[in-house]
């Protein structure tokens, strides 16, 4: 089963920012239509790894990014995605 | 996997209900056309006065529908709006003033591609101009700003309207206007139409189908989901083309269509452009206006006062090329868009991020 986790904005502006100024950063990451599972919207979404989800949100917010949603999405195969929305309050996204 | 799928899925049903609709009655590589059908919508009201394009289409009003039932089904129908409406209205309009030059929306640009009609060739480029244009202003800062929640009632505007309107096309009153010749009377069964309309809006919703976010996402992120969905119909349209004998290729004599390429293209790059400033290709703003966003209704609204602007000062485009005055309309429709690309660059809301820091 794999595992992603995902950051949403409120506009196209705001992911467009996010992704320039991740690029020079050492994490993981791609820019990806919002995942169907996660809204309609015809957004678009960060994915990254869950270990450094709270570090790319941490830096995001301290570049005065507008950020919406994180989520945690399980794929397997052809199975609707299982969503687990994340308190980033809580350090521990593993355990989320 | 599964979104992929789905998406290909959905765009290969368009394609496939495009052919079944010409083959049933539809105009040649009109199928589906959002822009054209509008534009009939707006004639069968007495918008505009162009005896061959009036019809009120229940494609349209059942794609509504379909998008507006599946979102209520799913929970994902939220009633919202605010977000520059004035200028939707307007990016409404010349959406659909570059889409009567080119005669046809997105949609229609690839049936016309997969039915053989290679003015649509030229076309192509000019939309991915326009959205690539419109990228720039979205990397730029370039936002109309965030939608509000509202009451449900602005949310169930559109599926009202749509309601209104197959009623109006059931009972036939007198004041409604149907075409006796021209595209405006080629129709296939109202049923079928209706049918076919609600099974897109389905599709659409689930999948969030859009002609233009194809490109945009590929131009932005080089990511092809959207894409896959635009190559479906395509694909597919043209197999059933070739399958059923209307794959008839060249520039000339085209259905619908005229040879002026420069206009083509331009008229296209319109719509591109004015389609990423609105956040959606003319399906997708009637899509989300089944949702309940409000500013889509908006969008939808200043295609069809468009469509009647159009057709009411003959500016539109015909089978006879463009109008000396229709080439000046696609000019000042890019002066227009660049105005209101130019204008909404926005500094990010200094307010709204702290607050998200602080509640983090």
């Amino acid at each position: 089963m794999a595992s992603s986790c995902y950051i949403t904005f409120p506009t196209i502006f705001y992911a467009i920012r996010a992704e320039s100024i991740l690029k020079d950063q050492p994490y993981s990451f791609k820019m990806v239509p919002v995942p169907r599972s996660l809204s309609s919207s015809c957004g678009t979404a960060l994915r990254c790894g869950c270990q450094d989800i709270l570090s790319i949100k941490d830096l995001l917010l301290q570049n005065d990014l507008e950020l919406e949603g994180f989520y945690r999405l399980e794929e397997e195969g052809l199975k609707s995605p299982t969503v687990t929305p994340l308190n980033l309050n809580e350090r521990k996204v593993d355990e989320q | 996997m599964r979104d992929r799928l789905s998406i290909i899925v959905a765009g290969a049903v368009v394609g496939l209900l495009a052919v079944v609709l010409v083959l049933q009655g539809n105009p040649a590589n009109m199928g589906f056309c959002i822009a054209c059908f509008v534009r009939d919508i707006s004639g069968g009201l007495g918008l505009h006065r162009a005896g061959v394009v009036q019809y009120l289409r229940p494609e349209i009003m059942s794609l509504v529908l379909g998008a507006f039932v599946t979102a209520m089904y799913v929970r994902e129908f939220k009633s919202t709006g605010g977000s520059s409406p004035i200028l939707r209205f307007v990016l409404g309009m010349l959406m659909m003033a570059g889409a009567l030059i080119f005669l046809g929306c997105p949609l229609r640009m690839v049936l016309r591609l997969a039915g053989g009609d290679w003015n649509a060739l030229v076309a192509m480029p000019g939309y991915v101009l326009g959205v690539w244009l419109g990228a720039l202003f979205l990397r730029r800062g370039y936002t109309l700003g965030r939608s509000q929640d509202q009451t449900p009632v602005s949310g169930f505007a559109s599926p009202f309207i749509a309601v209104v309107l197959l009623i109006l096309l059931f009972t036939a009153p007198a004041f409604i206007f149907f075409s006796e010749e021209g595209p405006g009377s080629m129709a296939a069964p109202i049923t079928l139409a209706a049918g076919a309309g609600l099974l897109v809006g389905i599709l659409a919703q689930r999948t969030r189908l859009c002609t233009m976010g194809a490109i945009r996402d590929l131009i932005l992120f080089k990511d092809y989901h959207l894409f896959l969905g635009f190559a479906a119909i395509f694909v597919v349209a043209l197999i059933g083309n070739l399958v059923t004998g209307q794959f008839v290729p060249g520039f000339a004599g085209q259905p619908v269509a005229h040879v002026d390429q420069t206009w083509n293209f331009l008229g296209m790059t319109v719509v591109g452009l004015a389609a990423v400033l609105a956040g959606g290709c003319p399906m997708r703003q009637l899509i989300l206006s089944g949702e309940g966003q409000s500013d889509a209704l908006i969008t939808v609204f200043g295609m069809s006062g468009g469509a009647a602007f159009m057709h009411n000062f003959g500016l539109a485009g015909s089978p006879a090329g463009v109008s000396p005055a229709g080439q000046w309309i696609v000019i000042l429709s890019l002066i227009l868009l660049f105005v209101i690309g130019a204008g909404n660059i926005r500094m990010r809301s200094v307010a709204g991020i702290r607050q998200q820091a602080k509640a983090s």
